[in-house]
């Protein structure tokens, strides 16, 4: 990796919120593509930051900062990046679940989809199921992504498959779960379709996805 | 309740009492003869803890300052911020308790209980970290704890002159013992809660009656900083601590009255009553010959079953014959 990249990496993990511009504009004119930059630089920085969050190092405070540096800096690239046709490969929608109100991871897997041709509607944090139902029925989008940081709101989860179920939606909508408390297994017992551990991860599946209904088309 | 003889009762309890008088959490937060009568009721029924609180509400020193809020569930929670700058908060008006509705409320249930019988009553208010909380929201607070610490410092001083008032407010009307309910200070690291929190948190102890700060949540890491946090005679956390372990490790734990700390939800809500009594003779057992206050490592919430708060009760007394 890039010793500047490498840089934005550290800056994020040391929550070095005055650093940020700076680092990433040198990452930018050194010609290094943004979404490099999110994937090495941010989305590396913030993996380290949960890790010395689960081991007692790091606090919520650390978590909401790290965000916040990353927020910081998202703007710079989002002027860089080439959206492309918004609606090439469809609409998704992302949401961190009722209860929570943890939204960075969300907001990179945004950042990244958006570039990556996908209209996202966003409809933010602490989000009932019944929101997220409504919103696929209204705009015909069917495929979810779901944020989830607090063990405790895992349950969330459940309700959107289940209000899925109730609407009629489960065949056609999919559900994408990410974040800190979130797992392949966790995957199972909600009933979702699919985990992602990174923003990366997350556009892959939804690549897959879109490719797939695409193709059906 | 935080002297000799130990160990004493005061379970965080007193929401259960609106299932003793059949009325609803909303209109006990909302009326102060209401939550008397629940309170009371409460009482009758547990007639030997050595505190009795009125219903624990974190939300009515913002409230009183003009931050929105909605009934969820029967609990008030703050909906919207008062604004995102720290400078914007420390220049609000300081409420006079007696005036503002949600403090007047708690100052009168205070009074009543002082003057309705001999348990001795005590008091919640929240720290000025979860004022500034409520005021500005967490992550505009987490950027100034961090990144502003003269802002910080000025933030949490206002909050104190906020809170300030209300807390003497309650002493006037009878309150023998005021418990600062700090449950965010456990989302900031060790480091800022020396650098930033602590001396407020010291200051503002002076001048309260029995001052307790109650944090809940798992604060292990921030215990030795609890002990040495002076002004404060007691310290209320919760389950995640092992208060044995901890007077081992932590000498100057020796000089507070520990309180709590059965699990509020995991034994008290969910669990059965054999769980209840097994969690409150090891408890007890643990804490034998310590300044201790046994309760609960928070507040009960209403639906907590009744048979476990009589196991709670029924184990803490025969320990105690």
């Amino acid at each position: 990796m890039k010793e500047s990249v490498e840089a934005v990496c550290s800056a994020v993990v040391d929550l070095d919120i005055d650093a940020i511009l700076d680092l990433v504009n040198a990452c930018l004119e050194e010609g290094v593509l943004p979404l490099e930059i999110v994937e090495h630089g941010f989305s590396k920085g913030l993996a380290v930051v949960g890790e010395r969050f689960e081991t007692g190092e790091y606090f919520l405070a650390d978590l909401i900062m790290a965000g916040e540096v990353v927020k910081e800096a998202m703007p710079l690239l989002e002027a860089k990046m080439n959206p492309g046709d918004a609606a090439r490969r469809g609409k998704v929608i992302l949401a961190t679940v009722e209860g929570d109100i943890h939204e960075i991871g969300k907001n990179i897997v945004a950042f990244i989809l958006s570039a990556n041709g996908y209209e996202v509607i966003d409809l933010g944090v602490d989000v009932p199921a019944s929101r997220i139902i409504d919103t696929a029925l209204a705009t015909g989008a069917r495929l979810v992504g779901l944020s989830a940081l607090l063990s405790t709101m895992v349950g969330s989860i459940r309700n959107v498959v289940d209000s899925a179920s109730a609407a009629g939606l489960r065949d056609s909508l999919r559900v994408v779960i990410g974040g800190a408390c979130t797992s392949e297994e966790l995957k199972k017992e909600m009933g979702a379709d699919a985990y992602g551990e990174t923003a990366i991860d997350a556009l892959r599946i939804f690549n897959t996805y879109s490719e797939a209904d695409n193709h059906v088309r | 309740m935080l002297d000799e003889p130990f160990p004493r009762i005061a379970p965080l309890a007193s929401s259960t009492g609106i299932r003793m008088t059949g009325t609803h959490l909303r209109d006990n937060i909302n009326d102060a003869k209401t939550q008397t009568a629940s309170v009371l009721a409460f009482l009758r029924r547990y007639p030997d803890v050595d505190m009795v609180f009125p219903i624990m509400d974190t939300s009515v020193e913002a409230r009183a300052v003009g931050c929105p809020f909605v009934f969820k569930d029967s609990v008030p929670v703050i909906t919207d911020h008062i604004s995102a700058s720290p400078y914007a908060v420390t220049a609000l008006d300081i409420p006079d308790p007696h005036k503002e509705k949600a403090m007047r409320v708690n100052i009168d249930v205070v009074r009543s209980l002082a003057s309705a019988g001999k348990t001795p009553v005590g008091c919640f208010v929240i720290g000025p970290v979860t004022l500034a909380a409520h005021l500005m929201g967490m992550t505009p607070l987490v950027r100034t704890a961090m990144n502003d610490s003269d802002g910080f410092w000025e933030l949490l001083v206002h909050c104190t002159c906020i809170i300030r008032p209300y807390a003497q407010a309650l002493q006037d009307a009878g309150a023998s013992a005021v418990m600062v309910l700090e449950p965010q200070i456990g989302m900031f690291s060790p480091r800022i809660y020396e650098k930033s929190i602590r001396n407020v948190l010291e200051e503002f102890a002076l001048g309260l009656v029995d001052p307790v700060l109650h944090v809940c949540g798992d604060t292990n890491k921030h215990i030795g900083l609890f002990a040495q946090t002076e002004n404060f005679l007691g310290l209320s956390l919760d389950a995640p601590v092992d208060f044995a372990a901890s007077l081992a490790q932590v000498p100057e734990l020796k000089d507070k009255v520990l309180i709590g700390n059965v699990d509020p939800v995991k034994v008290m809500l969910r669990g059965t009553a054999d769980m209840v009594r097994d969690s409150v003779s090891s408890l007890l057992d643990s804490m034998n010959g310590e300044s201790f206050v046994l309760s609960s490592g928070c507040d009960l919430v209403p639906d907590t079953p009744l048979e476990n708060l009589d196991a709670f009760m029924e184990t803490a007394r025969s320990y105690l014959k």
